[in-house]
C-alpha cells in the first residue's frame, strides 16, 4: 500500500489549511499529497512532511523523509497518536524535528526549525540532566525515557502531560512504551485519580507529580 | 453579611437552645419557623438602624442574644394587637421577626411609634439585603439580569483565559503559575459561580428552554469544579458553552 493511501492523502491539505492562520506564513502550496512548501514572513521557507499515523514509527517516517531531501518538519496529525522510539532516533540523526500541530505551529517561527524541541521535552531533559543522581539519560520514545543513576539502577520513565491522569492514560501508556517504573506528571496542574495510581501499583509503577519524582531519583 | 442556611442552624444549635419566648406572650411557633427566622436574620438584629450581632462568643460560651419579637401581638391586648388573629397565626413565620433585646423592648413598649406595616418593612427589607449580598436578586428584566451576571462571567473567562490550564505553561511542570491558577480559581471563580447560580436562580423565569438546560450544566459543572479544586475529586463536567451566551438579548422562548 503506498505510504499516501495508508496514512493520508488528506494530510497535507489539512496541514495547508491549518497554517494558513500563522502569522509567520505567506503561503502554503502543496508539493504532493502528504508535503506543503511553506513561505515564511521571516525566514526561509521550509517544507513540512504530513502524516496520520497512531502509532509513528520509523518506516513511516522514512517513507515522509526519504525522498524529499529537505523536509524541515514532519506533522503527525492524529492528536491521540505518538511517536516510537525507532522515530526518535531517526528523527534525531536526520535532524528533522517531528511533532504534532501544535509543535509545527511553534517550530514555523524559528529561524531554524530543525533545532526545534517540544518545550515539554526541554523542561523534562533540562531537570533529568541537572539532577545530582542522574549519570545520563535517553529518550526511548516521545514519552518514554531511560534514566542512568550513579550508584543506582537504572530507571524507565514515562512523562504524561494530562491535566487529570486516568487509569486509562496509566493502561494506554503501558500499552504504547512497554513497562516503566514511574510515571511522572509533567503538567503543573495535573494530579491523578485514585484509579490511575492503583492501575500504576498493580504494574508495579509509582505514578509522581515533579518535585517528588525528583527525590524518587535519589531512591533505589 | 452572611444567610445561615437552615441545614447549618439545625446543626449548630440544638432544639433545646432555641427557646425565645417572648416576655410578653407564647409564641409556640415550630422549630423550622424557627430555623428560618434565624437563618433570615443572618444572625443581625433585623432593626435597620441597629443590626446587633445575635450570636456571641462570651467566655469561651457561644450565646445568643437573639428574641422573637410579634408583628401582631401575641396577645389580644398586647402592642400592635389583632384580636382577629388566631393563635396559629399569631406564631406564624409571617408575623416574627428576630430582634436584640433592646429593640424587642423598644418596639413592643413603644408600640404606637413602631405599627405593623414598619417592622414587615423591616423583615423583607432586611431579607433583600442579604439576598443582594449575594447578588440574588430578582430583575424584572432580561437585560437587567444579564447585566448582573455579565461581569462575573467575564471575570471568570478572563482568569481562565490568563491563568487556566489550556495556557503554555502547561508543558513546564516546575511552572509557578499553576499555583496562581488554583488560588484564582478558590478566591475568585468559586465564589463568582456560587453568585451566578444565586442570580440566575432568583432569574428563572428569564430563562428560555435552552438556556435552562445550560444553566443546569452550569449548576453541574459548579459542583465538579468545587469537587475538583476543593475535595480534590475528578475534573467532572466543563463549562458549558450555552453559558456564554445565557440572557443574551431578548431570546429566551426557543
Amino acid at each position: 500500500m503506498a505510504m499516501t493511501e495508508a496514512y493520508g492523502s488528506w494530510t497535507g491539505n489539512w496541514v495547508a489549511e491549518k497554517l494558513q492562520s500563522h502569522r509567520e506564513v505567506v503561503s502554503t502550496s502543496l508539493v504532493t499529497p502528504n508535503h506543503v512548501h511553506v513561505s515564511r514572513v521571516e525566514h526561509e521557507p521550509i517544507l513540512v512532511g504530513a502524516t496520520a499515523a497512531s502509532r509513528l514509527d520509523a518506516p513511516i517516517l522514512r517513507s515522509v523523509i526519504d525522498n524529499h531531501h529537505d523536509v524541515g518538519f514532519v506533522v503527525n496529525i492524529p492528536k491521540e497518536s505518538y511517536i516510537a522510539g525507532d522515530a526518535i532516533a531517526l528523527s534525531s540523526q536526520r535532524s528533522i524535528p517531528v511533532g504534532g500541530m501544535g509543535d509545527l505551529m511553534r517550530a514555523i517561527s524559528l529561524f531554524d526549525v530543525s533545532s526545534y524541541v517540544s518545550p515539554e521535552s526541554k523542561f523534562v531533559e533540562r531537570g533529568i540532566a541537572q539532577h545530582d543522581r542522574v549519570r545520563d539519560y535517553e529518550q526511548l520514545a516521545d514519552r518514554l525515557y531511560r534514566i542512568e543513576r550513579n550508584g543506582l539502577v537504572d530507571v524507565r520513565v514515562a512523562f504524561l502531560n494530562e491535566y487529570e491522569l486516568t487509569a486509562d492514560h496509566i493502561r494506554t501508556a503501558r500499552s504504547r512504551y512497554g513497562t516503566f517504573r514511574m510515571a511522572v506528571i509533567t503538567n503543573p496542574n495535573g494530579k491523578a485519580t485514585s484509579a490511575a495510581e492503583a492501575a500504576a501499583q498493580s504494574m508495579g509503577c509509582q505514578v509522581y507529580k515533579w518535585g517528588p519524582f525528583l527525590g524518587a531519583l535519589n531512591r533505589a | 453579611m452572611s444567610r445561615i442556611p437552615l441545614s447549618v442552624c439545625r446543626d449548630i444549635i440544638p432544639p433545646g437552645n432555641l427557646k425565645m419566648t417572648c416576655a410578653r406572650g407564647k409564641a409556640a411557633p415550630s422549630l423550622g419557623t424557627k430555623l428560618r427566622l434565624f437563618a433570615d436574620s443572618g444572625g443581625f438584629c433585623q432593626k435597620p438602624d441597629c443590626l446587633t450581632e445575635l450570636f456571641l462568643e462570651e467566655g469561651g460560651r457561644d450565646l445568643h442574644i437573639a428574641e422573637m419579637a410579634h408583628i401582631f401581638s401575641a396577645m389580644d391586648r398586647g402592642p400592635r394587637a389583632k384580636p382577629s388573629m388566631s393563635q396559629a397565626e399569631r406564631g406564624a413565620y409571617e408575623n416574627l421577626l428576630l430582634l436584640c433585646p433592646t429593640c424587642h423592648t423598644i418596639v413592643d413598649k413603644a408600640a404606637q411609634a413602631f405599627p405593623d406595616y414598619l417592622i414587615s418593612r423591616w423583615k423583607q427589607e432586611h431579607k433583600n439585603r442579604i439576598a443582594a449580598a449575594f447578588g440574588a436578586v430578582t430583575y424584572s428584566t432580561r437585560s437587567a439580569a444579564h447585566a448582573a451576571i455579565k461581569p462575573l462571567l467575564l471575570e471568570n473567562r478572563t482568569i481562565f483565559r490568563d491563568y487556566g490550564p489550556l495556557n503554555d505553561y502547561r508543558h513546564n511542570p516546575e511552572s509557578e503559575q499553576a499555583a496562581i491558577w488554583s488560588r484564582k480559581v478558590l478566591s475568585k471563580i468559586l465564589p463568582n459561580n456560587r453568585k451566578l447560580l444565586a442570580i440566575l436562580d432568583a432569574n428563572r423565569q428569564h430563562l428560555g428552554p435552552s438556556e435552562q438546560q445550560a444553566f443546569e450544566e452550569f449548576r453541574q459543572h459548579v459542583d465538579d469544579l468545587e469537587s475538583s479544586h476543593i475535595g480534590g475529586g475528578p475534573s467532572g463536567k466543563t463549562f458549558p458553552l450555552g453559558m456564554e451566551t445565557i440572557l443574551v438579548g431578548e431570546g429566551g422562548h426557543d
